[in-house]
């Protein structure tokens, strides 16, 4: 058993790790290990060289865990993901053996996940929320724990294919990926354009530790108040008709809590705070919500919207 | 987590109390500010009662609904979301809230619970309580008031009996006719009596009677009756019609004097 503030110095640690390789986005980096806290998944949307990939691959450098990177294309094929049976002929005879797909890792990253297909899309559904997948008549379970963290950029649609609202319902969060600061961009090149070594990342999580963080993470207290106000949130994309097309799932509740629960361990809180609430609202419901054509008329985006309800 | 739960019973007690206060100053600075203005206009105190019950229930409602530890944390920000978390998650048994729990007595050590009352503001209420009491008495020892009630009323009263006459002008079959009334009246005194006097109303009117030169017999008088007022109701035209005997004693200067008299008056205003 560990105290909160030991809890923090570790995650202190693993950003300061983290950082080693990317520079700033430390919201974005702690927004992915939110993820990782609620046993969930997380889509990163960001303009191309935004470093979404290496946040992603630096995580899983951090993390004892088993890793596997899937590069979506419009050819690739669900059993490209999941695996397919092969003819094995190790043992003598000619028998079906499963050959296991890059989904059966701890740790997916899936990139460029709007350039696949929606059927090759749609493999990843079983995986994503059942943790297991279904070859033919078997039924295949995944290393726990499971995570897949996604990518995709707003602009190049063209060929691309736009995640359908079930499977972008199982991302926890959609994490949103801005331009660095002028500090930041000169570190980066200061860093990756000079020819200096770059330090790997230590390793700070492991599989178990993990695991026990997921499990106090959802022993974190919390008022009543906040979890009635962290539902009416949520309840309030589906009454504001005049914005929103259509609201947010009880999902989207059980996300904002555990979200809430898990930043407010990142930050050290002993408790949910409200802002932790809020902070969360906008990663867990930009992607749950459809806005109308009168909102995006007047140049509205998910984010206003959120802002809008949150008050 | 027993003195945890002792302590927060505690503090709930102090918070009702406050509450208690609060509510209670509130309602009486309402009820009497109410009571001082209906005292005026000489209106009911059951109905400053009854505004003060209907104040009282929304206000109740409100203040006694309201989670009592907000209240504490609206006074005292270090402890945010803390105490509330501690007082619904209480039979919760983890590391975490454990460690929050002893924060939160460190905290609510350093916690008076007298400031959580804002003295100031309480001050204020009881002074304009006192202030408002001292003007209900002085104005029942005084006797200051307005009858808002019969003032309006009369108003009304005044309205409601123009319509009616004028209703039974129409009924008639009359043509109504606007006349400036104060240039009838004052031209009619002598015929109609003095205008005024018909509108005294309930104001007591004193006649003192000369015996000696009145012409009214004093055992010939009956009872009062009631009369009504009614302004006179001119035709637009007056038509004159004459005998002969009647014609030779009037001059026919005198006659178009007759028959062109309202009109030439109407046009002279």
């Amino acid at each position: 058993m560990v105290s909160v503030s030991e809890l923090q110095k570790r995650f202190d640690v693993l950003f300061q790790e983290m950082g080693k390789v990317v520079v700033g986005q430390q919201e974005v980096l702690k927004e992915i290990v939110i993820a990782l806290m609620c046993d969930s998944h997380a889509l990163l949307e960001g303009y191309p060289g935004l470093a979404k990939t290496l946040a992603i691959k630096t995580l899983s450098q951090t993390m004892d865990l088993g890793f596997s990177r899937i590069q979506s294309t419009p050819d690739l094929l669900p059993a490209d993901i999941i695996g397919t049976y092969i003819i094995d002929e190790s043992k003598g005879k000619k028998q079906f053996a499963f050959q296991q797909g890059p989904v059966f890792a701890n740790m997916v990253l899936v990139d460029e996940i709007n350039r696949s297909t929606p059927k090759t899309q749609s493999a990843l559904l079983e995986a994503m929320q059942e943790r297991q997948v279904t070859v033919g008549n078997s039924t295949f379970k995944l290393d726990d724990p499971f995570f897949v963290l996604a990518t995709q950029n707003p602009i190049e649609q063209l060929g691309t294919f736009k995640l359908p609202e079930a499977q972008s319902d199982r991302f926890l969060l959609k994490i949103k990926l801005d331009y660095p600061s002028f500090e930041d961009e000169f570190e980066i090149i200061e860093r990756y354009a000079t020819g200096r070594k770059l330090v790997a990342p230590k390793k700070v999580f492991t599989k178990e530790s993990l695991k026990y963080v997921q499990e106090i993470t959802k022993q974190v207290p919390m008022s009543i108040d906040l979890k009635k106000y962290a539902v009416s949130v949520v309840t309030a994309t589906r009454k504001r008709k005049d914005m929103i097309e259509y609201g947010a799932s009880p999902r989207a509740s059980i996300g904002l809590i555990l979200a809430a629960k898990a930043k407010a361990l990142i930050e050290g809180h002993k408790c949910v705070m409200k802002e932790d609430v809020i902070s969360m609202a906008y990663p867990i419901l930009r992607h749950r919500i459809i806005l109308t054509f009168e909102a995006e008329r007047n140049h509205l985006n998910e984010d206003d919207i959120i802002k809008e309800l949150i008050k | 987590m027993q003195l945890v739960d002792s302590v927060i019973k505690e503090l709930r007690k102090a918070i009702k109390i406050m509450q208690i206060c609060d509510f209670a100053s509130r309602v009486a600075l309402l009820f009497l500010f109410i009571l001082l203005i209906f005292s005026f206009f000489e209106i009911s105190w059951l109905f400053a009662l009854f505004f003060t019950f209907f104040y009282a229930t929304i206000l109740g409602i409100k203040i006694f609904s309201m989670n009592d530890f907000r209240y504490v944390e609206e006074q005292s920000p270090i402890l945010r979301d803390e105490l509330r978390a501690v007082v619904d998650n209480a039979k919760e048994d983890n590391f975490i809230i454990n460690e929050l729990r002893i924060d939160v007595l460190k905290k609510l050590n350093q916690l008076h619970v007298s400031s959580l009352m804002d003295k100031k503001v309480l001050g204020k209420r009881i002074g304009i309580i006192g202030f408002l009491s001292f003007l209900i008495i002085l104005m029942g020892v005084g006797n200051l008031h307005f009858n808002l009630v019969d003032f309006v009323g009369n108003v009304v009263q005044d309205n409601l009996d123009k319509v009616d006459i004028e209703k039974e002008i129409r009924k008639s079959g009359e043509e109504l006719v606007y006349i400036d009334e104060d240039l009838v009246y004052g031209n009619l005194n002598d015929v109609l009596g003095e205008g005024k006097l018909a509108k005294l109303g309930d104001e007591e009117l004193i006649l003192e009677l000369n015996l000696v030169d009145s012409q009214i017999i004093l055992g010939q008088s009956g009872e009062i009756k009631n009369r009504e007022f009614f302004p006179p109701n001119f035709p637009k035209e007056i038509y004159t019609s004459y005998d002969i005997s009647y014609n030779e004693k009037v001059s026919q200067e005198n006659i178009d004097v007759v028959k062109t008299y309202f009109e030439t008056i109407m046009r002279e205003a």
